[in-house]
């Protein structure tokens, strides 16, 4: 779906303004018209579609009649000031919004063509098919080999222990950490390093078959090697699921997704290829964020 | 400071921008001076001021050299995408077409002391009149696609990239001519020699200006139309278009 493509207006704000104040001006300079969504939100035989989703915190309105599309093997990056909706959005996909008091979503988000917020939705079983890890990496306190075979276990995806050991076995090694772990498996996952805790995290999400993994800025409590890890890992992955992340890294961004989101006091204001968005984005207000203008 | 270097939330960056911008218009006053001096010291017959301007050379292949390092530091820096890429990488290539403009216009004043220098055989001054009119041409030219870079004037670099024809038809028109100083006598034909070189100096100099004024398009739309005919280049910009 094309929508409107906006006119580059406007310009920089001051240094000194805090990001709150530089996104209040926006909003008050930014006619709401003028914030529709640039770019095609839509991709061909998606995983997963969301149209026209609003999500509230009581009265107060987090994402503003938000549509895109989730493809199949792609990773996209939702990119945005803090507060702009992106985490907000990335935790609608999967449910994850429901544990929150007062918070109502409308609109329509489905996977595979199934309406994830229809009322007869397992949600147990769709965040086993909408995987996500988040900013820390947070292990459950028992052993390596217990955290990734607790979701196939209790999903009954193993019915004899080889099964279970294969799983285990198959999810770290397309998470990058058999060769590092395979030898203490019994030991806590507590003790692993940050960035292996991550791949931890990440391979107890592959282990119960997702079909989207969901990343919430996966990497900002890692080094830059770990985080380079992650970001090969992400890379790898891509061939077997479909990719959501938000980071503040724009770099980050750039380097891993295959399709670039961005997010502004809950709009979407601009989707399309990474390459376009990071070398000729059409959205003032996308070129003012990536290029450090504002935010 | 424009549109593509001011805004930035690090003023630093702005800072870093600029100076880069003020490189490409110190390195395009520069050679368009070289350009002028060494086309007088062809009218003036003039070798001594001719080996200054080759001497001169010399500051432009400095400034080039400044620029490339700055632009280096501030890609480390920095990390730029969007226009402030765009803006970096149009600066690379502006800058290394005109110290090619400036060694052009070295060869230009070589030709004053392979003519005039001592016991050199002079030439038919009617010979090197076309070398005369063409540098006006392409000196306005390299200034204004310098311009229309220092200003995002799309108007202004699409007006370059059109006359670089009439700049191409006026370098075989003067071919034809200076085939007649061989017709003429036989023996022109070292002097002829060097003034098809002059000549050829100079188209090339208009083609550095084009090249710019295409770069200037990249900048301002994202789109490369180096190889693009005048037409598409109209496309892209648009009737009256100004810098969104």
């Amino acid at each position: 779906m094309e929508i409107a493509i906006e006119e580059k207006k406007g310009g920089a704000l001051a240094a000194s303004r805090s990001a709150l104040a530089a996104g209040a001006k926006r909003e008050a300079t930014v006619p709401r018209e003028d914030r529709k969504t640039v770019g095609d939100v839509a991709v061909e035989n998606p995983r997963m579609t969301c149209r026209e989703v609003n999500v509230y915190y009581g009265d107060k309105q987090a994402i503003k009649d938000v549509s895109l599309d989730i493809g199949r093997n792609e990773v996209v990056s939702m990119i945005g000031p803090s507060g702009c909706g992106k985490s907000t959005f990335l935790r609608c996909l999967n449910r994850m919004n429901d544990t929150i008091d007062g918070c109502r979503v409308t609109g329509s988000i489905r996977i595979d063509d199934n309406d994830i917020y229809d009322k007869r939705m397992d949600v147990v079983l769709l965040r086993a098919q909408v995987g996500m890890v988040f900013q820390k990496p947070n292990p459950f306190p028992k052993s390596i080999y217990e955290n990734i075979a607790y979701g196939p276990r209790i999903h009954g995806l193993a019915r004899q222990k080889e099964e279970l050991d294969e799983i285990v076995e198959k999810s770290m090694q397309r998470a990058g950490l058999w060769e590092e772990v395979k030898d203490r498996l019994d030991q806590p996952g507590t003790g692993l390093s940050g960035g292996q805790q991550q791949r931890l995290c990440i391979a107890r999400a592959i282990a119960v078959s997702p079909e989207v993994i969901l990343m919430d800025e996966p990497c900002s409590a890692l080094d830059p090697i770990a985080t380079a890890r992650i970001e090969e890992l992400i890379d790898e992955l891509r061939e077997h699921y479909s990719i959501a992340i938000v980071t503040h890294s724009m770099q980050q961004a750039a380097r891993v997704s295959q399709r670039t989101a961005y997010f502004h006091l809950g709009d979407l204001i601009e989707v399309g290829e990474t390459d376009q968005i990071f070398t000729n984005p059409r959205h003032q207000l996308t070129e003012d964020y990536i290029t450090g203008r504002f935010g | 400071m424009n549109k593509m270097t001011e805004g930035h939330t690090v003023k630093r960056y702005d800072g870093e921008m600029t100076h880069l911008h003020q490189l490409v218009l110190e390195i395009g006053n520069l050679v368009c001076d070289q350009l002028d001096r060494a086309v007088q010291t062809l009218k003036e017959e003039d070798p001594n001021e001719a080996r200054a301007v080759i001497e001169r050379d010399k500051q432009v292949n400095q400034l080039d050299v400044q620029a490339e390092e700055a632009l280096i530091t501030l890609i480390a820096k920095r990390q730029p995408v969007a226009k402030d890429l765009r803006e970096l990488i149009t600066v690379n290539r502006i800058v290394t077409d005109l110290e090619r403009v400036g060694d052009e216009a070295r060869k230009i004043a070589s030709l004053t002391i392979c003519f005039y220098d001592n016991d050199a055989s002079r030439p038919n001054p009617q010979m090197t009149r076309d070398i005369m009119s063409m540098t006006e041409f392409v000196k306005q030219m390299v200034r204004n696609s310098v311009e229309s870079f220092d200003e995002l004037d799309l108007q202004k670099a699409v007006d370059v990239i059109r006359v670089n024809e009439d700049l191409e038809n006026e370098f075989k028109s003067a071919l034809r001519t200076l085939s007649t100083f061989l017709i003429e006598d036989g023996r022109n034909i070292g002097h002829v020699v060097h003034v098809v070189l002059g000549l050829r100096a100079l188209e090339r100099i208009g083609g550095h200006a084009k090249n710019i004024a295409g770069y200037v398009v990249f900048l301002v739309k994202g789109k490369d139309v180096r190889h693009e005919p005048l037409e598409a280049v109209l496309a892209e910009v648009g009737p009256g278009s100004a810098f969104r």
